[in-house]
């Protein structure tokens, strides 16, 4: 195929997609048309039209020619955005805004397109409202309780909503509607907006002002008729908020107040100068009459009404109330109307099975016959119909159960919308359409909880949600974290606790609740926590998985190989951010990732930085979180004259990074308020603004650590200046607001360079310093203003423990785990990095030792064959453990874990790993190590029935031995015929065809680069009585049987084979056995350990046909003395070794019977041993 | 002027229904064209030869979709003129990058096969259908309007890096879809 062609293709791909991708704005329009482009446009020469806004009723008049005017309705169509991100249109404008305005191009139609492209909801199309913006849709949207949530039109009866961010919210909370009309209240000015977010520009009402300057807000406005509106606002002097209603004429500007206690509610205007209103404290229907400034009770209702069901027709009030006239009855509810001209009570509906109403302004609707019927009728409940029975109807599995309570919330001609009284906490909401009948569900989905948080203890054992203990300027203390009950501290690989008000904490245990801790800091944003392998501990799933970074990593320069190592996460504004190192292995190249996530964890953009690491000071953010930064300079952390810092901004997609890094940073503290505070190479304290740097300290010198809170830094003092007593570190503070700041030593510590800054904690409202002193293991919590010691927390010395002992197995134990754990994944996972990686397989190894050597020889092995490339769900735990004396200890670890093959085909193992630690120093280290196999290792137990066949087994690996009593049934099968473009077989084909009952693999074959194709002998091939490769004149190492079936293993020319009388032969070494005897020198026999397989044959005849398993975690594979071993314990006199690795495998009965050397399965061959099948 | 209003202006024959479509879709027009043939003067021909072909087709033709119906047209005629002139003009068309990227999809095989361009655009279609929405976005606009990498990061507010690594990344996809689908 041509790309050409795919590019033609394209044409017919769907209009949906087409329109979809629409560029947000025309491109290099400006810049690049030619005066003849102009002149085409001009010849068009369309006429302004005007154009009436949907709401307003003003004129918008769009002109394509006049330039002034374009870059007006550009700034106001800016200004209109800005105040919200709802998505691309703010972006778009800001880019264009940027752009140089060159030339009059003659598409300037182009902004108002966009501003009308758009609603300020984020969809297309006119918005309805229904009820105070409770519900809302347009052409593309539904959007609930405000707008704060929104979910397509789709189709479908279930459909997923999301939340909007929390700066849309805002801006929400400043829009109102009166059932038609938007407004936008900015101060105690209220303007009408339309569709678009587009204010008018005079305020369509005005809160008078309150001369002391309380803040006033917005509630509601309604509308009663074409000029007159309820208007309800709130003034909030103090603690105390007082409700304020009024009747303002938009035609005269006039206003006139409502009482405000009670403060009333639904509104309907009865006549001019009078209106109906429920007061919200009674319940009660009151008339107020403006000219008297009467408020006259209509209705009293004995018990609360519920969602203001009333409604006036034809000077009847109809109304659901408790029964009045007998209170013995008690909640039951009444249906009545009452004349508003005569004060009539009548009751329709005695005893009405529903709890409120609503109308559109019609028909009523609710809810009946136990919340299962939604109906339909006119008032005075003739001829009630119902819309849909939610008895009988497909409920979808989600809402089943969960609705206790279904009520009608308000409605136009094409929706109903009813509330939901769920009994979870679930967020959902139904929409009935009258055009389809069909309801619609909607609902939230919920954060993920971490699972240890299900039995109500979290990850610790302890309850309450995990929060990081304390902050500091750029983010949170990864190993300090606090819930309900205790702080929890990782301290060294351990994890302690401390009741709240400290003292001496104890060790956790590394398991909690089934779970293991994290010997390594968790990652917090804050709010959400994650491990280090990115598992959520608490919160919801804003950051992808170590997969999902994966994919979204530039794959020109990084491979599946590369480790990903999360460093932190930052909760920025509305978005998310994650900063990652990778390791390539395959160009040991090293990259700064830093990731911009939304909240549900679609990356937004991805910024690569190739650097090398030990430049890299670390991201943070400002203060106000409102910007990520990071920081270089030439060491690591500690903060130094000489030194050179620089400090950049990692933009937020769409932002421009214009942060200027201090000339003469060498130190950095924070960056607040827009200020950065930092300290120069001459060690001064400076700050700069707006680009403009100034030194507010001289001869500070350097510190280790820093934080600024409520306008005091804070920092740990080097002692290399004349402030403070030369040997000490001491917690200074210097007062920012200060006339002349100063610093102040609020406490000493003894311990030079040993204690650092962890930050602050905020104790309902009151600061306390944390500080950690490392040499003596303690954490203290200053008060900020009194500047004592609060509380300490003392981490427990493992040495003074009474109980030593204990802590010794816990330790070997902790390190039986941790090698096992290691060691499994080395022979699992296929990455050749990992070979460089070995050291953390080492440090649980004693040099000297066996294990030493020999899980290096295996995981070489492993690691050059590309074995397997995937393990899941593994298990360890510890079996057993006795201690020696108390240098010694003996620890055995069960493990169960799966293979997942390259074709998708799991393969499960288990096995138990018995480790000899010894002491090595002060840590316990491996010396030796054996295997043996799980009780359910193998799943191939059905062809062990035969007696022929027996399990083999040694200190690190099993197999399977299969003994041929008669040796005239054993030969040579072959893939066919030889060469380079002949594949080879694999054996259980071979088998097959042959017939056999049992076959294993024979001969080498040529294997460039260990891909070859099976199709081609090495040395010489000789199959039932026929030399089908080889030369006769050449000497091979032959392994084959005679005609009197006797096996021969040695050196020999193809001429003396046929001489010998040789039947079947291949070639391979080295030989093990003859004459009963060994015939390998130490060297070659104690050689590494892989799968293998080998034949020999005993004094009686009987033939030998061995493989061993290899490459597993439970079998780790067979040196060749081993073999030697089993060999002659089963009375062998000749025996050879045959091609092993990748290649060694048993077929029984048409089933393998070893598990598979690789993940592609066993490689095709060239030859096999066949056993013919029992005459 | 909304699409239905514009229709009927072309139904009734009225001339101002090419004026306002010029108006209304003048710079998306140029954009497309101008992605594809990187030159000026032939973008605005091809702007007017839009407008032609749409009094043409209107009616007896009546796009659902206005926009695509217009995007689609353009594309079309910029296609064919670029086919034709693009033996003399390789100036600052996107068309000679995206065909080189899009080898990634046809693989190293680039004869000319017989093959139903509408049954591989079906296919193509399918496959978008799989994509995530943004990404969908970046590759029609890249293989579709011919946009830039920087216009397409410009637009969506997002790195070029980004763009460029969720190009390559789907135009791998694509292949192994086309692989699957049996047009490889």
């Amino acid at each position: 195929m041509k790309p050409e062609q795919l590019l033609d293709a394209m044409e017919h791909i769907s209009q949906d997609y087409i329109s979809e991708a629409k560029p947000k704005h025309e491109l290099h329009q400006e810049s690049r048309v030619e005066p003849q482009a102009r002149s085409a446009a001009e010849t068009v020469t369309p006429q302004p039209t005007q154009q009436k806004s949907q709401r307003s009723g003003k004129d918008i008049t769009m002109s394509n020619h006049s330039f002034g005017q374009r870059i007006m309705t550009g700034v106001i169509a800016a200004a209109a955005c800005a105040v919200f991100v709802g998505g691309g249109i703010f972006i778009a404008m800001q880019a264009r805004q940027n752009r140089p305005e060159t030339a009059n191009s003659g598409f300037e139609n182009s902004e108002i397109k966009e501003i009308t492209d758009r609603n300020f909801l984020g969809g297309e199309g006119e918005i309805h409202v229904m009820r105070d913006m409770e519900t809302m849709y347009d052409d593309t949207n539904f959007y609930f309780s405000r707008g704060f949530y929104v979910a397509p039109r789709s189709s479908e009866s279930l459909t997923e909503m999301r939340e909007v961010s929390e700066k849309q919210k805002e801006y929400l909370s400043h829009v109102f509607a009166d059932g038609e009309q938007f407004y936008f209240a900015d101060g105690n000015a209220l303007y009408r907006m339309d569709d678009h977010g587009k204010r008018e520009d005079t305020p369509f009402f005005i809160i008078p002002e309150y001369a002391d300057g309380t803040k006033v807000e917005f509630s509601s406005i309604d509308r009663l008729n074409n000029d007159t509106y309820v208007i309800r606002y709130l003034d909030i002097p103090g603690d105390t908020v007082n409700a304020h209603s009024c009747r303002f004429n938009a035609a005269n500007q006039k206003t006139d107040m409502l009482p405000g206690d009670p403060v009333p509610l639904d509104f309907y205007q009865e006549s001019d100068d009078s209106l109906l209103y429920r007061s919200a404290d009674s319940g009660d229907i009151v008339r107020y009459t403006f000219s008297t400034g009467e408020a006259e009770t209509v209705f009293t209702d004995n018990h609360e009404m519920i969602y203001a069901s009333w409604t006036v027709r034809n000077d009847q009030l109809y109304l659901l109330a408790a029964k009045t006239d007998n209170p013995e009855n008690g909640n039951l509810n009444s249906y009545c109307k009452i004349d508003l001209a005569t004060g009539e009570y009548t009751e329709i509906n005695a005893d009405p099975d529903f709890d409120g109403f609503i109308t559109d302004g019609d028909k009523l609707f609710t809810v009946v016959n136990a919340d299962t019927q939604l109906v339909c009728t006119d008032p005075e409940w003739t001829a009630p119909e119902t819309l849909y029975d939610f008895g009988t109807a497909e409920i979808p599995e989600r809402f089943r159960g969960e609705m206790q309570f279904k009520m009608p919330y308000c409605a136009d001609e094409n929706y109903i919308y009813l509330r939901v009284d769920a009994n979870a906490d679930l967020d959902r909401e139904l929409l009935f359409d009258r055009k389809t009948g069909k309801m619609l569900y909607f609902y939230l989905p919920v954060s993920d909880q971490s699972p240890q948080e299900t039995d109500g203890t979290n990850l610790f054992g302890g309850t309450g949600a995990i929060r990081p203990a304390c902050m500091n300027n750029t983010g949170y203390s990864m190993f300090f974290f606090r819930d309900d009950n205790y702080y929890y501290v990782l301290f060294g690989n351990q994890w302690y606790r401390f009741a709240p008000d400290g003292g001496s904490g104890e060790p956790l245990p590394d398991r909690v609740n089934g779970a293991g801790l994290p010997d390594q800091r968790f990652l917090t944003d804050g709010e959400n926590i994650l491990t280090t392998n990115l598992v959520p501990v608490t919160g919801g799933k804003m950051y992808p998985s170590t997969e999902e970074i994966r994919s979204m990593l530039n794959p020109e320069t990084h491979s599946d190989n590369d480790f990903i190592n999360p460093v932190s996460i930052f909760h920025v504004s509305d978005k998310y951010f994650m900063f990652l190192r990778t390791e390539n292995p395959e160009d040991n190249g090293t990259y700064k990732v830093f990731l911009w996530l939304d909240k549900d964890g679609s990356l937004l953009d991805i910024i690569e930085e190739k650097d090398p690491i030990e430049e890299f000071g670390g991201c943070f953010t400002d203060v106000e979180n409102e910007h990520m930064y990071y920081w270089c300079s030439g060491a690591g952390d500690v903060q130094h004259p000489g030194q050179s810092v620089t400090i950049r901004e990692l933009p937020a997609p769409g932002q421009t990074a214009d942060y200027q890094t201090p000339t003469d940073c060498a130190g950095f503290c924070c960056i607040s308020g827009g200020k950065t505070l930092y300290l120069n190479a001459n060690g001064a304290l400076c700050g700069m603004e707006d680009g403009k740097q100034s030194i507010l300290l001289e001869g500070l010198g350097r510190f280790s650590s820093s934080f600024v809170l409520n306008d005091q830094l804070y920092y740990m003092d080097m002692a290399e200046n004349y402030y403070v007593p030369h040997d000490s570190n001491s917690l200074m503070m210097i007062d920012l607001n200060a006339a002349s700041p100063y610093p102040v030593v609020i406490m000493q510590s003894e311990q030079k360079n040993e204690a650092g800054l962890l930050g602050w904690t905020d104790n309902g409202g009151h600061y306390e310093i944390v500080l950690m002193e490392t040499a003596a293991k303690r954490i203290l919590f200053i008060d900020s203003e009194t500047q004592s010691i609060i509380r300490e927390l003392q981490i427990p010395n493992a040495s003074d423990d009474a109980d030593n002992a204990s802590d010794e197995d816990e330790a070997i134990k902790s390190r039986a785990l941790d090698a096992t754990n290691a060691f499994i994944d080395y022979i699992t996972n296929k990455n050749e990095a990992a070979a460089e990686n070995l050291s953390i397989l080492d440090q649980y190894l004693l040099k000297d030792g066996s294990a030493y050597e020999d899980m290096h020889n295996i995981i070489g092995d492993v690691i050059w064959n590309n074995a397997y490339t995937k393990r899941l769900d593994r298990e360890m735990s510890v079996t057993n453990l006795s201690m020696g004396d108390e240098n010694t200890g003996i620890c055995d670890v069960h493990f169960d874990y799966q293979l997942i093959h390259e074709d998708g085909s799991a393969q499960d193992n288990s096995g138990n790993i018995r480790w000899t630690f010894v002491k090595d120093g002060e840590e316990w280290k491996a010396s030796a190590y054996s295997l043996s196999p799980s009780d359910n290792a193998n799943s191939t137990a059905s062809a062990q029935q035969n007696k022929e066949l027996t399990d083999v087994s040694g200190s690190s690996f099993h197999g399977k031995l299969l003994k041929i009593k008669d040796p005239s049934r054993v030969y040579l099968g072959v893939s066919g015929s030889f060469g380079e473009t002949d594949e080879g077989k694999q054996v259980k084909e071979m088998a097959a065809e042959y017939g056999a009952y049992a076959a294993i693999n024979a001969g080498g074959f040529e294997d460039p680069d260990g891909i070859g194709n099976g199709g081609t002998p090495l040395g010489i091939v000789i199959s039932q009585g026929k030399l089908l490769w080889g030369d006769l004149n050449e000497t091979y190492d032959l392994i084959g049987f005679d005609k009197d079936n006797v096996l021969h293993a040695g050196s020999m020319t193809g001429k003396q084979a046929v001489d010998l009388g040789i039947r079947d032969a291949v070639s391979y070494s080295p030989i093990l056995i003859a004459d009963g005897k060994s015939v390998l020198n130490e060297t070659e026999s104690n050689d590494y350990r892989m799968p293998r397989t080998a034949i020999g044959q005993t004094a009686d005849g009987t033939v030998l046909l061995l493989v061993i398993e290899g490459r597993q975690a439970d079998s780790l594979g067979a040196t060749n003395q081993e073999i030697i071993d089993i060999m002659l314990e089963n009375g062998a006199v000749t025996a050879a070794n045959l091609t092993g690795g990748g290649c060694s495998h048993m077929i029984c009965n048409n089933e393998m019977v070893t598990a598979s050397p690789t993940m592609n399965g066993p490689r095709k061959l060239p030859d096999c041993w066949l056993v013919a099948p029992e005459s | 002027m909304n699409d239905a209003d514009l229709l009927a202006l072309y139904f009734a024959r009225d001339e101002r229904a090419s004026n306002e479509t010029y108006r209304k879709f003048g710079g998306y027009c140029y954009t497309i064209a101008n992605n594809i043939l990187g030159s000026d003067p032939d973008a605005e021909e091809c702007v007017n030869d839009v407008l032609l072909r749409l009094w043409e087709k209107i009616p007896p033709a009546k796009p659902d979709n206005f926009y695509a119906y217009i995007a689609t047209i353009t594309r079309n005629i910029a296609r064919n003129r670029y086919r034709k002139e693009n033996a003399q003009k390789r100036g600052g068309s996107e068309t000679p990058l995206a065909l080189d990227e899009l080898r990634d999809c046809t693989g190293p095989d680039t004869v000319e096969q017989e093959l139903d361009s509408r049954a591989l655009g079906g296919v193509i279609d399918k496959f978008l259908g799989t994509l995530k929405e943004q990404h969908r976005i970046i590759f029609v606009q890249r293989y579709w309007y011919l946009c830039s990498v920087e216009d397409i990061a410009e637009d969506l507010g997002i790195s070029k890096s980004n763009v460029t690594v969720t190009l390559m990344r789907t135009r791998l996809k694509l292949r192994n879809y086309l692989e699957k689908e049996g047009f490889l």
